[in-house]
């Protein structure tokens, strides 16, 4: 077996330094030079002065500080010294995130706190030109993240994990069967010996594992405790250990948060593209696209209260507000997308107009129906603290064969990033394909359904929702596919009213018709315009059709030139029969 | 004279719905390409032959943008945009692919499937968008730049009764953005105008063809700007079914006045 190990030496300091930049504002973060200490303690532990530091920056080590020292004994030589609380679960996460840009590499990833990730890479260098350029890729994508790092290859975990961390240089190749030749020059330390036995080396002039190996071996049992064998085995170089794999959550959440609220659509873009570059690294990392995004503005929560105070009547003004404090949106895709720029296109216009409180134009048909912007806000309440980026509905990255006998100028998934950007812009009733449906009704022959079939997802409950509906949809489309194609006895109009337009007048040649709602003026308003009916065509009667929904209809169509003061045009007229009522219909 | 080729399978079925006429007048294409299009990459033919012959290049400019300018929606501006999505379609199919992308920005809501599809439009391949008014000119913007569609119209007018509510005021801005994003690729895009609406300044069209019905079988044409200046008077074309009630327009010329 073949091991790559990568050592995140700074990692706990690294993020609570971004978290400590972040919430001290973009501004003042270049001005940020107190010295760092990381206590690792759950999130509700308060810091008292007996906690031990895990972990300094380069600047606290230089004024004294070191890791194991108690938090009082650290702020005795430096009274500037910041100390921050970081949780296990958040160096977990951390480790996650570097785990998930390199799945790609290799198709087991493990994750060892609390700061290496290691990856079974045996038999994959051929792949990436020699386990060198290998171990550079695996490198390089850690940094990417913002992390210092350090990596080696080697035949077993604990030796890979061991060279990482000890050797000289940051990135070392240990070839095959070399392991416990690696190993023998590095401390006690890369061995998995209790402390109190390395004190006990120590003493005994025993610092490295090669001074170990040249003890008896019984002698050495009785002090290695229960992780003899093992230990044993490793200075040997014989390592069996095996990797556990790891999983990586169904749902990819990001979230940034800061102190100074922010109500400028500007730096709100700057954080969501950022965060959204972290979403498509993992997902990118893992081989695996999104379906659904949710996008979450957490709003100053002081700032809401206020507002709602000032709205509530004045005998209820001592009741606790209920507006919440997050501001929601979510976005669909047709298809899954995994690419930064895709996404940012996908959401940027929506968040944008939300932000700068532009409040978008609907017509009347968008202000009835927004059933895919129901929970879209119009305008944020207040200024906002923390955004969130949740990609739920995960798949596999759909991959594209190559295919030279394609139009290869354009990217095979530039339709469905562009309508995935115009969903979420306009909704899905306005974006689609023309579908055309046997009736006898001539307004229910035409349906704008969506372009693309819907395409099942796992993985979560959204995941299951937007595949559930994907299925339906891909159903709906199928069953419209299957019926048979229309066969129109009459020329279809290329337009068509979805309110007929009332004709007052015989229709016949030669007549004056007055055609409502087509004359000056606005809406209803309108004044009629006057038309010469100038040839007349009988083209279909429809007798009870649609009889099985309990409103037949009855109606004579003809196809009629009107010839008005500025031009002319053919228009379908229908004229029902149960009523006598005219009216145009369509258009040619 | 040599018997004219028949026409390519996939193009048969629009010989019953227009007539496709090469140079020597009777049916069939006269060569490997649609007529009009032989050393004329740059251009689309509408696949509406009188008009086609009418227009300088032999078709509409591709990587341009082209003004269909109309009174009220009429003047058959949505048949000829369809004849073009469906010509745009046929020529990708031609070159062995399938049907080409095409796009219909329809703000009006009032683009009929069926009429579509009798004009030869694949309904498959035939995005449709129905953004707000006052969103048009973004959307458009966008559909243009993302270089995917072989054919975008963009309906400013709508129809009677189904009027679009945009103003071309800033519309010259947007043209020129949408210009710029076409340039260069083989986009054909189609702006349907009003011709009535009020508008500051000419929108900077690569052609601009208006169209008038002045007649039941009266189609009037004139190309009001081409970017070579070959500026033409308003020539009348005859507009005949082939098959009566059942196929859409058909164009044949006919010496103006």
């Amino acid at each position: 077996m073949r091991v790559l190990a990568l050592h995140l030496p700074d990692l706990a300091c690294e993020i609570a330094t971004l978290r400590r930049e972040t919430q001290a504002g973009l501004a003042s973060a270049l001005g940020l030079r107190t010295p760092l200490a990381v206590v690792l303690a759950p999130a509700s532990t308060p810091l008292e002065g007996k906690s031990i530091l895990f972990a300094v920056t380069e600047r606290a080590k230089r004024l004294g500080v070191r890791a194991g020292q108690t938090v009082a004994s650290a702020r005795a030589l430096s009274g500037e010294l910041d100390v921050q609380t970081l949780s296990p679960e958040a160096l977990h996460e951390a480790l996650g995130r570097v785990a998930e840009v390199l799945l790609t590499l290799s198709p087991t990833v493990s994750v060892q706190a609390p700061d290496t990730v290691l990856l079974d890479v045996t038999g994959l260098s051929h792949l990436h030109g020699g386990e060198a350029a290998l171990l550079d890729e695996a490198c390089e994508r850690a940094r990417a993240l913002g992390h210092r790092v350090r990596g080696a290859i080697a035949d077993g975990v604990h030796t890979a994990r061991a060279v990482a961390r000890f050797a000289p240089i940051p990135r070392v190749v240990v070839p095959v069967g070399n392991d416990e030749k690696a190993l023998g020059p590095l401390p006690l330390a890369a061995l998995p010996i209790a402390e109190e036995a390395q004190s006990f080396f120590g003493r005994l002039g025993l610092f490295a594992v090669d001074d170990v190996k040249k003890q008896p071996v019984a002698s050495l049992a009785a002090r290695l405790g229960d992780n003899a064998p093992l230990i044993i085995e490793l200075i040997h170089g014989r390592d069996r250990t095996p990797l556990v794999p790891y999983e990586p959550p169904r749902t990819v959440i990001e979230t940034l948060s800061w102190d100074e609220p922010v109500a400028g659509s500007e730096a709100l873009l700057f954080v969501l593209r950022g965060l959204l570059g972290r979403v498509a690294a993992r997902l990118l990392g893992r081989g695996e696209a999104t379906t659904e995004l949710v996008v979450k503005l957490g709003l100053d929560a002081g700032i809401v209260r206020c507002r709602d105070r000032e709205k509530q009547p004045l005998d209820r003004a001592d009741e606790a507000p209920s507006s919440p404090v997050e501001e929601e949106l979510v976005f669909q895709f047709p298809v899954p997308i995994a690419q930064a720029a895709e996404l940012l296109r996908a959401v940027h216009t929506r968040v944008e107009r939300l932000t700068s409180g532009e409040t978008p134009s609907l017509d009347h048909d968008q202000r009835s129906t927004a059933k895919s912007n129901a929970k879209a806000p119009r305008s944020l309440r207040a200024p906002v603290v923390r955004l969130t980026v949740v990609a739920d509905g995960i798949v596999a990255l759909p991959r594209v064969q190559l295919d030279l006998s394609r139009d290869t100028t354009v990217s095979p998934e530039a339709l469905p990033v562009l309508l995935a950007e115009l969903l979420a812009d306009l909704g899905d009733e306005k974006v689609g394909k023309l579908v055309t449906l046997p009736s006898h009704l001539v307004e229910e022959r035409s349906r704008l359904v969506p372009f693309f079939d819907g395409l099942p997802t796992f993985g979560s409950k959204a995941g299951s929702r937007a595949g559930s509906k994907g299925l339906a949809i891909a159903k709906k489309n199928k069953q419209l596919s299957l019926l048979p194609p229309v066969e129109e006895d009459v020329a279809p109009p290329t337009r068509l009213l979805r309110s007929p337009l009332v004709l007052t007048g015989n229709l016949v040649k030669g007549s004056f018709v007055t055609v409502a709602g087509t004359g000056r003026g606005a809406g209803k308003n309108a004044v009629p315009a006057a038309f010469t009916v100038t040839r007349v065509q009988r083209t279909e009667r429809i007798e009870d059709a649609a009889w099985w929904t309990g409103r037949p209809e009855s109606r004579d169509y003809a196809i009629a030139y009107l010839e008005g003061a500025t031009g002319g045009a053919e228009a379908l007229v229908v004229r029902e029969r149960r009523t006598g009522k005219i009216a145009v219909h369509g258009f040619y | 004279m040599a018997l004219p080729r028949p026409l390519p399978p996939e193009l048969e079925r629009f010989q019953h719905h227009t007539h496709l006429r090469g140079a020597n007048g009777a049916n069939g294409a006269s060569g490997e390409t649609l007529p009009g299009t032989r050393g004329a990459a740059t251009t689309l033919p509408t696949t509406v032959a009188a008009l086609d012959a009418l227009l300088p290049e032999g078709g509409l400019p591709r990587g341009a943008v082209t003004e269909l300018s109309v009174t009220h929606g009429f003047g058959l501006a949505t048949s000829v945009a369809l004849h073009t999505l469906a010509s745009a379609q046929a020529v990708a199919r031609q070159r062995g692919g399938e049907s080409a992308l095409v796009a219909y920005l329809d703000p009006g809501a009032s683009l009929h499937g069926p009429g579509a599809r009798a004009h030869g439009v694949d309904l498959e391949r035939m995005l449709v968008i129905q953004p707000p008014a006052a969103e048009l000119a973004r959307v458009a913007a966008r559909v243009v730049s993302s270089r995917i569609f072989a054919a975008v119209v963009i309906d400013t007018t709508g129809i009677l009764g189904a009027r679009v509510d945009t103003s071309l005021a800033a519309w010259a801005t947007a043209v020129r953005r949408i210009a710029l994003a076409a340039e260069g690729c083989d986009t054909a895009v189609l702006l349907l105008t009003d011709r009535d609406a009020a508008r500051p300044l000419p929108l900077p069209v690569a052609l601009r063809l208006e169209l008038s019905q002045t007649g039941p079988d009266k189609l009037s044409v004139r190309i009001a700007k081409e970017r070579r200046g070959h500026v033409r008077d308003a020539h009348e074309l005859s507009v005949a079914r082939t098959i009566p009630a059942l196929s859409p327009l058909t164009l044949s010329a006919r010496k103006a006045g």
